[in-house]
């Protein structure tokens, strides 16, 4: 049989091995997540879609069925309009997409929130959004020169009370 | 020819597709198991083997995980804003102390994980997790997933690149099941940060994950007696030592700090806690949650993959149950309880209680009852005060009987064993009759004495190996009993010589041979001592 002095070297064997397996696996492998030539386009957009239909005035009999507190003059449709986006880093489709808007009632929100690697550099930058049904094309667009060093973040948000896309 | 008894009940695996496929998965991780607890019970002993203490080992690790993060929570900023210099603060400024707490905190984490992970690949392979046990593993589940939340969330507190990637990477995951409101994503966009999410996961962190997960395992271990929740001593300081020594040797550093318009490029990931993140990388956000949910799922169902039929439950006979308690204490699945007597029985106060559901079938029950006893001749069948249905000790005496019959040769044996350990049915030695039990713990000690009185040389006791069992404590009870350390106690009159205990896995069935012919030679001398012992014997006789 193994004596102690035999034993307590066995096990300090083991914990070594124990350790180094801890220590590599809790810090020592990396994971490259870009590239040393690569930076980062973020689109991060959220947008409300104007609304599908018009307002319309109520007849007074309408509004007589109406129970006394619900009598507003004016009856809007609740529901917004998809959101149609697309991002196009020179002639290279980031995205491209139809998006519908939360909630039920299709009244809510849209949010995107997209990561793109490319590489750093001048890029030539095209964002499209068209925000309601009744628009034959794109209602908002936006064309952009930037030019990204390795690792920044180019934040591509939208704003409708500033004009629309807004880079940062 | 010598007489082999298989009790007809088995709670091993049962001949169909089901348990042949799951014997398939189970073995080569069992028997790696084994292999390293042969390698560990030669450098820790049975005593202090990590693999024998997993659950309470990952306990331990949980206690200095949270003795270290009380000194880190002193000196830490929970604003999001200071967050990162306190931590930086510990980890250089103070590095002597903080930051060797700090590194304590994050490798005793790593260990914990990793050891619970042991844990469970332990008991799956072993098949510990099926039938009644079902319990232990379901609730297993979402302690795993308080553990991983706990982890990731640390990484979160330090505010470093590491973290800003797990916060964005975490909030896509959530904004995939857009039942919040408002977009996670957007608190971690540069002109939105905020501390309101980051005191949130403080809070979880701090407070709430770490009171959920001591709720957690106490649920998790509620169906298990005398559970062992403190790790053996030389375990614990060999543990702590060593993490002392990688705090030391390589102190756990941040990354750079968090800034929101900046991508990190490379990170040095935890692959204990982090290691789903790169997925996300890769894969939709839903897809990443079918995967996590269906896994979870899959976790859940796996111990009805198959069922395992296990023996009918012990059935109380209360004319022969004098409410000793003996058999409450020794059941390792809280399966008896003791209640006031129901029969009116003027002499006792007393009665054991099975609860069907909770009983596995181990039989350890029966070898502590006191009225489990062989040569009780006054009744034609024997009865005793809690019974095996399928494998009644009735059975077990007349299998006694047989096999001490059928044994020839100088030198009788007689050997008990279980279901679980070393397989004796093929032994073909003339001179060795066996009888396989559900567990040694079934054994009543004076089976023991019946067997020597009715003419065996040696009886030789063989079930799991010392320190683990398949049923918690069936070796270590019958072991404690034959010691005359529990009862009911084998009596003091049997010549110690003349027993032997051996735990020997399935996989060592060499060294039980060699142990078995060693145990021949002793009982040959005994049997027929030396001429030098007889002259000796003389001498104190004449003398
Ligand atoms: C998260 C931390 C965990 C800790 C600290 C822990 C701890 C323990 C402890 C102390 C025991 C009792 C051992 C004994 O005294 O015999 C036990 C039993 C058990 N654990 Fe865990 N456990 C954890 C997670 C898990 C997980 C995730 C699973 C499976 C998915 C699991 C499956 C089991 C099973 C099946 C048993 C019952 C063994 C038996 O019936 O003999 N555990 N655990
Ligand atoms: S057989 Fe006896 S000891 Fe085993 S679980 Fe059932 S009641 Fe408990
Ligand atoms: S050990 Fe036997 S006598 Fe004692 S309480 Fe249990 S069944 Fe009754």
């Amino acid at each position: 049989m193994v004596n102690n002095g035999w034993r307590y070297g066995l096990q300090v064997l083991n914990y070594l091995i124990w350790i180094a397996l801890i220590g590599y696996l809790s810090s020592g492998v990396s994971y490259r997540l870009l590239e040393p030539n690569q930076a980062m386009i973020t689109l991060a957009l959220t947008h409300s879609g104007q609304l599908k239909g018009e307002c319309r005035k109520r007849t007074v009999e309408e509004l007589a069925k109406l129970p006394p507190n619900m009598r507003a003059p004016m009856e809007c449709p609740r529901g917004r309009s998809p959101i149609e986006v697309r991002i196009v880093a020179d002639n290279q489709v980031l995205f491209e997409k139809t998006l519908l808007p939360a909630g039920l009632s299709g009244d809510g929100r849209v949010d995107v929130y997209k990561q793109f690697k490319v590489p750093s550099g001048p890029h030539q930058l095209l964002m499209q959004l068209k925000d309601s049904v009744k628009a034959d094309s794109f209602n908002y667009v936006r064309e952009e020169k930037v030019t990204l060093v390795p690792g920044q973040i180019q934040f591509i948000e939208f704003n409708a009370n500033v004009g629309g896309f807004v880079l940062k | 020819m010598q007489y082999q008894h298989q009790l007809l009940a088995s709670d091993t695996y049962q001949n169909t597709v089901g348990d042949h496929l799951l014997k398939l998965l189970h073995k080569p991780i069992n028997h790696a198991y084994l292999y390293l607890d042969k390698w560990f019970n030669l450098a820790f002993g049975t005593h202090w083997n990590p693999l024998y203490h997993l659950g309470s080992l990952a306990i331990f690790l949980f206690w200095v995980v949270l003795v270290s993060g009380l000194y880190l929570f002193v000196f830490f900023n929970t604003s999001i804003l200071g967050a990162y210099h306190s931590v930086e603060f510990l980890t250089h400024e103070q590095w002597y102390l903080g930051g060797v707490m700090r590194s304590l905190h994050r490798y005793a984490s790593d260990a914990a994980i990793a050891t619970v992970l042991l844990h469970i690949l332990r008991e799956f392979s072993l098949d510990r997790y099926r039938a009644t046990r079902w319990f232990s593993w379901i609730t297993g589940v979402p302690t795993l997933w308080i553990v991983i939340l706990l982890g990731i969330s640390g990484y979160w507190l330090v505010w470093d690149q590491l973290a800003q990637y797990i916060a964005i990477s975490s909030s896509q995951l959530m904004d995939a099941l857009t039942i919040f409101s408002s977009a996670m994503t957007r608190n971690f966009l540069p002109e939105n940060l905020s501390d309101r999410f980051f005191t949130l996961l403080a809070f979880l962190h701090l407070l709430g994950l770490p009171v959920m997960l001591i709720f957690a395992l106490w649920i998790h271990v509620k169906r298990l007696t005398k559970v062992e929740i403190v790790v053996p001593r030389g375990l614990a300081i060999g543990c702590f030592l060593a993490l002392l020594v990688l705090s030391l040797v390589y102190p756990a550093v941040s990354h750079p700090q968090a800034d929101l318009t900046k991508a990190p490029m490379v990170l040095n990931l935890d692959w204990f806690y982090l290691a789903g993140f790169p997925l996300l990388d890769y894969w939709a956000p839903l897809t990443t949650w079918f995967l996590m949910i269906g896994l979870t799922l899959l976790l859940m169902i796996v111990p009805w993959l198959p069922p395992k039929r296990i023996p009918a439950s012990a059935i109380v006979q209360l004319s022969h149950c004098n409410g000793c308690g003996q058999c409450f204490d020794d059941c390792p699945f809280d399966a008896i309880s003791m209640q006031a007597r129901t029969d009116g029985s003027p002499r006792w106060k007393r009665e054991a209680v099975v609860v069907p559901h909770l009983c596995i079938g181990c039989g350890i029950c029966v070898g502590s009852c006191p009225y489990s006893n062989p040569f009780r001749r006054s009744e034609v069948h024997l009865t005793t005060g809690v019974d095996m249905p399928e494998y009644p000790v009735h059975e077990v005496r007349t299998a006694t009987d047989k096999a001490l019959a059928s044994i020839t040769g100088p030198v009788k044996m007689l050997v008990f064993s279980c279901s679980h350990g070393v397989d004796v049915s093929d032994l073909n030695d003339p001179g060795v009759g066996s009888i396989r039990l559900v567990c040694t713990g079934m054994l009543p000690p004076a089976f023991v004495e019946y067997a020597l009185k009715k003419g065996a040389d040696g009886v030789f006791v063989s079930g799991c190996r010392s320190g683990d069992c398949f049923y918690r404590f069936g070796n270590r009870w019958m072991a404690q009993r034959l010691h005359g350390e529990r009862v009911p106690h084998l009596h003091a009159r049997v010549e110690r010589d003349r027993v032997h205990v051996f735990g020997a896995a399935e996989t060592d069935k060499e060294a039980f041979l060699r142990e078995i012919a060693a145990f021949r030679e002793r009982l040959q001398k005994i049997r027929q001592p030396s001429s030098e012992h007889l002259s000796k014997q003389e001498e104190v006789n004449h003398g």
